[in-house]
């Protein structure tokens, strides 16, 4: 049976559900809730405040407070499959078979070893890191084992499998309210009315904000709930309307484009497999209202961190939403108003509060008069100055506070509890504003930064704004609304803003939100230290912290934010910012407008990898092309290889070849019979207009002019800087018509630039470009018997086969299907690039293999196509090639021409360090042992022996066994290479092995006449 | 991410696009004297101011269509887009064409023909 | 001489190396609500040409090119799209964008405009049912609503990481075209995030 929840009230007041009961496992033991709980609620109605262990000193911590401010409460989730670590508990709602568990703690939350941590506090300074890290090295080898066992915020699954499915999700609307307290749905209502598309998000369960909390008001003579419930179920019955709850407003960026996280399943005891665990929102909004409402200011004070310590704010609202009561004898300590409606509801819920401490002098509110009334010891002019207690608050010291001098003026009086609850004071949510740059005001009378509101995008309202009182703020966002609004209306025919809108009505509020601000209060006891006054509880960083980092010369609040890692944890010091920055002004005595405030970045709450990868992962990871032929590739055993988004047969293994036998196999072929690749990769670009000649002549380095029609010409593309971007060749098919082919993986760059050349550099050339790359498959037909087997291979005139000469192009027919004929090669063979029209690929590719079977026709896949243009100096664009490498460091000289005017890259080409001897040369290298190949990438160098380090003479950009040599091959681009030839280098090993030894040749290695290619 | 309004296709996420750099780089003519440093200031040097830029844009993943605009570097606000071969038309943009160090550079009177007479 | 059978004139389709129907639901649901199919060799040209001899394509096109970029008009046998300021798509039965191609070719404008064959390059996918602009807005940026991109309205855009173009037909039919090469990354991506909504895809005929 699990253990009874002792706090849980009788009264039926708050959003659980009582019918039905959730059970849930924490720390391995069942507990019982209610649904509509979060984990900390029901964990509370047990009594349980302990629920985690601190990040650096291992203190234990309880809950802290009741949503995503929370600090302390992070638990860890275990799935059937996986464990999410650091979630909060104030957030996690629960849900029947719920397993979580505590983090930071070793072997359990009461014992950790880890703990003793504290008692050597004085290892852990601010700038922690930065100090170990000076520290001599040997050193650090040491620490390091130590700090990683205690570091860090808990643990990811060992596995980092996520079994989860995430959902992407673009929007637009008119208008974005973030947060759906009463200020949020009131604008949501105006802008509603007005028909325009208002997207409402709160990071809750269910609409409310802190109505939901709170039974003080009304709203129009009803309870405010009554109120806010009659709004949300207008908009949600409105089509022009989405009401998204669990759903946190992440990140806002340029032009109202903002990240939502919605949490769908997260809450679910069955969750569906179709559904997301969470769904990313990328919304563009035209207009956004924040009204993402206010955080509650802990007090800093000693012992401030120990369980059964909760902000005041997050006290009431257990009591009002979750029916429960955290602690039975309470101290509030405050120094403001808000508090004492606490002090009430813990009165009224049977608790007993054993004394309100208010800092404040001489307060007077109704509420004071009130709660004195009922008998309970109001102390003003008092402070906590210290609590003390081992796993949970069990005493306070109250005394007569200074707040002029900042300590005691008497000594400090003990006073048993089991409860505290502190407010001082509220930090609108400015986050979403400031991660917009949006500059924040300090407000000496509200003691808070709040939003300038400058910018046309958004607009802050409500306690976001610093507009605390519930009936300002509806007046507010009425207000706010109504003028959003009727900015929209001038862009956006569809809104009309209502003619009359009522302003709810509501008692003007008596509470007063001016509290007394006091950063941090001094124990005034040399035996207490401000060294366990916590400021960021997350982060452990303590008042101790800030004055330290303050005295080491850390003067602006971005250097000390940094340095003592404050409002750095996840929680981005939602509850620790502002303290921190009062303790710096005071110690600096400066004023907080002075001091500055840090900039929030996105997100505001942790978002998960997974929501953010969505569904790109795994298959679907990146797009995979395949070619038309793919299917014959993989069902005659090919091995594929990644070429850009490309998947090309690589090779086509037998039974029992290795892959070195394959290539041989293949490339033997190839050179004594034939071979066939699937070249329908290659970028293909139709050049169509009267201008299409003279444009050609302009990119390529080489005459396009001249080129006859019918014929292709090898081309070479430079930038203008004049180093090789692509090549490729390209064949006129009419006066006005080319066809251009250009590398598998520069298509889309080659046809982007040329582009951008024709629309922005050269608007007078008539030139229209359309990739017709999927339009043509391409299979390239090599060696001896290709001539034999195309012949073999045409449908009407055979003879067209006999008169063929190199580099032309003939458009006919190959087995009744249209195609257009190449003769140009790659391979250093006889050799026919046959493009079909796509349909026909597979159909091309299939009957080529069939009637080549008689003449030893072999698919040879792009490894094999390596090997071979290596063998014969074809340079590969990319390998041999990065940028940095002109026509002349290659040795084509001769594809530059002397006599065109102009072409793109030959100023550059003729500047004076371009014809530096000692540029990086292509050259060849054949290794002394014939059977040794180099890796390539390894660097050359002439002597081996050289003192480190060495001087590097180039790298091997190819390396390949050559099995028509029967020797290993190279190709290199080498310092002043050219003139190298003949000389011998040596390439060091990583492994420790003997450097390889070369000699530099012409990287022609293969039929340097050319014979075989022209046939 | 910017919402850019692409002159053909209107508005669209920054993703749709890519960005061209520095806009209004004239080529220098092919009958330039240049030396290779003057060259340099066409073939690499490169404005990145605070404040107003105008740079050149592609609505790659659209309709493929080059067009310039003005952005502020600080604000991100885009001031206006214009097409390729034009000035800019705002008065912050016309200011921010003409105290690009460029227009003082010998590589963009490289690039105009000799005979012009500027009035 | 070995000739190809009559199956290999007609010739592949882009997605004709998968094994179609797919179907993908939930089993809480009893039907699909997208329906997801190729429209086998559907013929598509893309002309440019500048206004001056527009009317005139449009005349041996049968089409009204008198469109706004991002516009379309037509259904079924014939649909014209305006790519750009000079360019334009017409997606034409199967087969007919033969003739149309021989008729552009042989017209005396023919010098001042461009026409390329492109219908094998491109792939045009049928998508409709009631939830097709749930799917869509998983992995387009565009506004989706029915109010900002209804009948007769494309755009160029990318799906996922595809780069496509979505031709509205009616409030749940559209056509995507993707690049052949890219035909199985889209299906796959349909297919995932059509699974919550329920989804089938079929090859289409010819």
């Amino acid at each position: 049976m699990s253990p009874k929840q002792s706090h849980r009230l009788r009264a039926n007041s708050g959003a659980i559900n009582r019918q039905k009961s959730v059970q849930f496992t924490f720390d391995g033991k069942k507990y019982t809730g209610f649904e509509g709980d979060t984990l900390a609620s029901a964990l509370l109605a047990h009594g349980m405040h302990l629920v985690g262990r601190s990040f650096k000193y291992h203190r234990p911590r309880g809950i802290f407070g009741c949503g995503s401010e929370e600090p302390n409460a992070l638990i860890r989730v275990i799935h059937p499959s996986n464990a999410e670590p650091n979630l909060r508990a104030t957030q996690l709602e629960i849900y029947d078979g719920l397993v979580a568990e505590s983090q930071n703690r070793f072997p359990s939350l009461k014992i950790d070893f880890l703990s003793v941590n504290s008692f050597f506090a004085r290892f852990f300074p601010a700038g922690f890191y930065y100090k170990t890290f000076m520290w001599p090295a040997s050193l650090w080898m040491f620490y390091e084992k130590f700090i990683r066992q205690a570091a860090g915020l808990g643990r990811v699954s060992k596995d980092h499998h996520d079994p989860d499915r995430y959902e992407h999700k673009y929007a637009h609307c008119d208008l974005l309210v973030a947060g759906g307290g009463a200020s949020g749905l009131q604008a949501a209502l105006v802008a509603a009315n007005s028909g325009a598309r208002v997207i409402i998000a709160d990071e809750q369960s269910e609409l409310g904000g802190w109505l939901l909390t709170d039974n003080n008001f009304n709203i129009d003579q009803k309870p405010a709930m009554d109120w806010a419930s009659n709004v949300i179920k207008k908009l949600r019955s409105m089509p022009n309307v989405s009401c998204l709850v669990r759903t946190t407003v992440a990140a806002s960026m340029d032009d109202n484009f903002i990240l939502m996280a919605e949490r769908v399943t997260e809450h679910l005891s069955i969750k569906e497999a179709h559904l997301p665990k969470q769904r990313l929102w990328k919304l563009r909004a035209a207009k956004v209202i924040l009204a993402t409402g206010a955080i509650e200011r802990p007090l800093i004070f000693s012992g401030n961190d120990l369980p059964g310590i909760m902000l005041s704010s997050a006290a009431r609202s257990y009591i009002f939403r979750y029916d429960v009561l955290a602690g039975t004898r309470a101290i509030i300590f405050t120094n403001n108003d808000d508090a004492y409606y606490t002090a009430l509801a813990i009165h009224q819920a049977g608790g007993f509060v054993r004394c309100v401490v208010d800092l404040r002098d001489n307060p007077k509110s109704q509420i004071i008069t009130t709660l004195r009334k009922l008998g309970i010891d109001v102390r003003t002019g008092h402070a906590v100055t210290a609590a003390h207690g081992t796993l949970h608050v069990a005493s306070v010291d109250i005394a007569k506070y200074d707040t002029e001098n900042g300590a005691p003026t008497l000594d400090a009086v003990h006073m048993d509890c089991n409860f505290l609850a502190m407010s001082g004071g509220l930090n609108p949510v400015v986050h979403l504003h400031s991660q917009r740059k949006g500059r924040l005001i300090w407000d000496d009378r509200t003691s808070c930064y709040r939003p300038e509101n400058k910018s046309d995008e958004w607009v802050s309202i409500g306690s976001a704004n610093g507009t605390f009182q519930l009936g300002r703020a509806l007046s507010e966002a009425t207000k706010v609304a109504s003028s959003v609004i009727t900015k929209l209306t001038s862009e956006n025919k569809g809104i009309m803003l209502q003619e009359t809108i009522a302003i709810p009505q509501t008692e003007e509020n008596k509470q007063n939100w001016t509290p007394l601000p006091v950063w941090l209060v001094q124990s005034g006891q040399p035996y207490i230290s401000d060294k366990t006054a916590f400021v960021d509880f997350q982060n452990d960083a303590t008042a101790a912290d800030i004055k330290l980092a303050v005295r080491e010369g850390y003067h602006s609040v971005e250097h000390v934010k940094r340095y003592t890692t404050t409002g750095m944890a996840t929680d981005q010091g939602k509850t620790s910012n502002i303290n921190a920055i009062g303790i710096l002004a005071n110690t600096l005595n400066k004023s907080i407008a002075e001091t500055g405030t840090t900039t929030f970045r996105p997100p505001y709450t942790p978002t998960s990898i997974g929501a953010i990868a969505g569904r790109n992962i795994g298959s679907l990871f990146a797009p995979v092309r395949t070619t038309r032929m793919h299917s014959w590739h993989k069902a005659n055993g090919a091995t594929f290889e990644h070429v850009g988004q490309w998947m090309r047969a690589w090779y086509y293994p037998r039974e029992e070849e290795d892959f070195q036998q394959t290539i041989n196999r293949e490339v033997h072929a190839t050179r004594h019979y034939a071979g066939l690749l699937d070249a329908s990769t290659l970028g293909k670009i139709d050049v169509k207009g009267p201008d299409s000649a003279e444009f050609l002549n302009r990119v390529y380095t080489n005459n396009f002019a001249t080129l006859p029609i019918g014929k292709s010409r090898y081309g070479l593309m430079l930038k203008e800087d004049g180093m090789v971007f692509d090549d490729g060749v390209t064949t006129r098919l009419s006066e006005d018509h080319f066809y251009m082919t250009t590398t598998s993986g520069g298509a889309a760059g080659v046809l982007a630039w040329l582009e951008e050349l024709l629309q922005t550099e050269w608007q007078d050339l008539k030139v229209y470009l359309t990739s017709v790359t999927e339009q043509w498959s391409v299979a390239s037909l090599s060696g001896p018997n290709a001539k034999s087997i195309l012949k073999a291979c045409m449908s009407e005139d055979k003879t067209v086969v006999d008169d063929f000469p190199f580099m032309t192009m003939k458009d006919t027919f190959i087995a009744g299907i249209p195609a257009r004929i190449f003769r140009i090669s790659f391979t250093g063979e006889m050799a026919f690039e046959i493009n079909v029209p796509a349909r026909y690929g597979l159909a091309l590719w299939s009957y080529l293999m069939r009637v080549g079977k008689e003449f030893k026709l072999t698919a040879y896949g792009t490894e094999a196509m390596h090997v071979l243009r290596a063998e014969k100096g074809f340079i590969i664009v990319g390998q041999e090639t990065d940028g940095t490498v002109t026509p002349y460091d290659l040795d084509m000289h001769w594809i530059v021409s002397k006599k065109k005017a102009d072409f793109i890259g030959k100023r550059a080409l003729e500047r004076s360090s371009m014809n530096e001897p000692q540029r990086k040369q292509l050259v060849g290298l054949l290794t002394d042992d014939p059977n040794k190949i180099i890796p390539e990438g390894a660097h050359a160098v002439l002597d081996p022996d050289q003192k480190m380090p060495i001087s590097m003479l180039g790298h091997v950009s190819s390396s390949y066994y050559s099995p028509n040599l029967k020797h290993s091959i190279a190709m290199a681009l080498l310092k002043g290479g050219l003139n190298r030839k003949g000389q011998t280098v040596y390439i060091p090993m990583l492994d420790g092995q003997e450097p390889i030894k070369a000699k530099i040749v012409d990287p022609i290695f293969f039929d340097k006449q050319g014979d075989r290619l022209r046939g | 991410m910017l919402k850019i309004k692409c002159p053909i296709c209107g508005n669209r996420d920054e993703t749709e696009f890519s960005c061209g750099g520095e806009a209004h780089i004239a080529r220098p003519l092919v009958d330039n004297k240049l030396t290779d440093k003057a060259f340099s200031e066409y073939l690499f040097m490169r404005d990145n101011p605070k404040g107003i830029f105008l740079e050149r844009w592609c609505h790659t993943s659209g309709c493929r269509r080059w067009f310039n605009l003005a952005r502020d570097t600080i604000s991100h606000e885009i001031i206006e887009v214009y097409p390729i071969g034009q000035m800019p038309k705002t008065a912050k943009g016309k200011k921010s064409y003409q105290a690009n160090w460029r227009r003082r550079s010998k590589a963009e009177a490289a690039s105009k023909p000799a005979k012009r007479i500027v009035k | 001489m070995a000739k190809i059978s009559t199956h290999m004139a007609i010739g592949n389709s882009a997605l004709s190396n998968r094994t179609l129907p797919i179907i993908k639901k939930p089993e809480s649901l009893k039907t699909t609500q997208i329906e997801l199919s190729e429209i086998r060799h559907l013929g598509k040209l893309n002309i440019r040409c500048a206004s001056k001899t527009r009317d005139t394509v449009g005349r041996l096109t049968q089409c009204n090119l008198s469109l706004q970029p991002n516009q379309s008009n037509g259904k079924a046998e014939r649909i014209a799209l305006c790519l750009g300021p000079d360019e334009y798509l017409i997606l034409a039965e199967q087969g007919s964008e033969v003739q149309l191609e021989k008729t552009l070719n042989s017209s005396d404008i023919i010098k001042q405009i461009s026409v390329t064959n492109v219908s094998d390059a491109l792939c045009a996918l049928s998508l409709s049912g009631e939830k097709v602009r749930d799917l869509l807005s998983k992995g387009c940026a565009i506004d989706l609503h029915p109010d900002s991109f209804s009948r007769n309205q494309s755009a160029q855009c990318d799906l996922a990481l595809a780069n496509v173009i979505l031709i509205c037909l009616e409030e749940d039919e559209f056509i995507c075209i993707c690049r052949t090469s890219f035909a199985e990354y889209v299906l796959d991506w349909c297919l995932d995030a059509g699974f919550e909504y329920g989804i089938s895809a079929s090859a289409g005929s010819d």
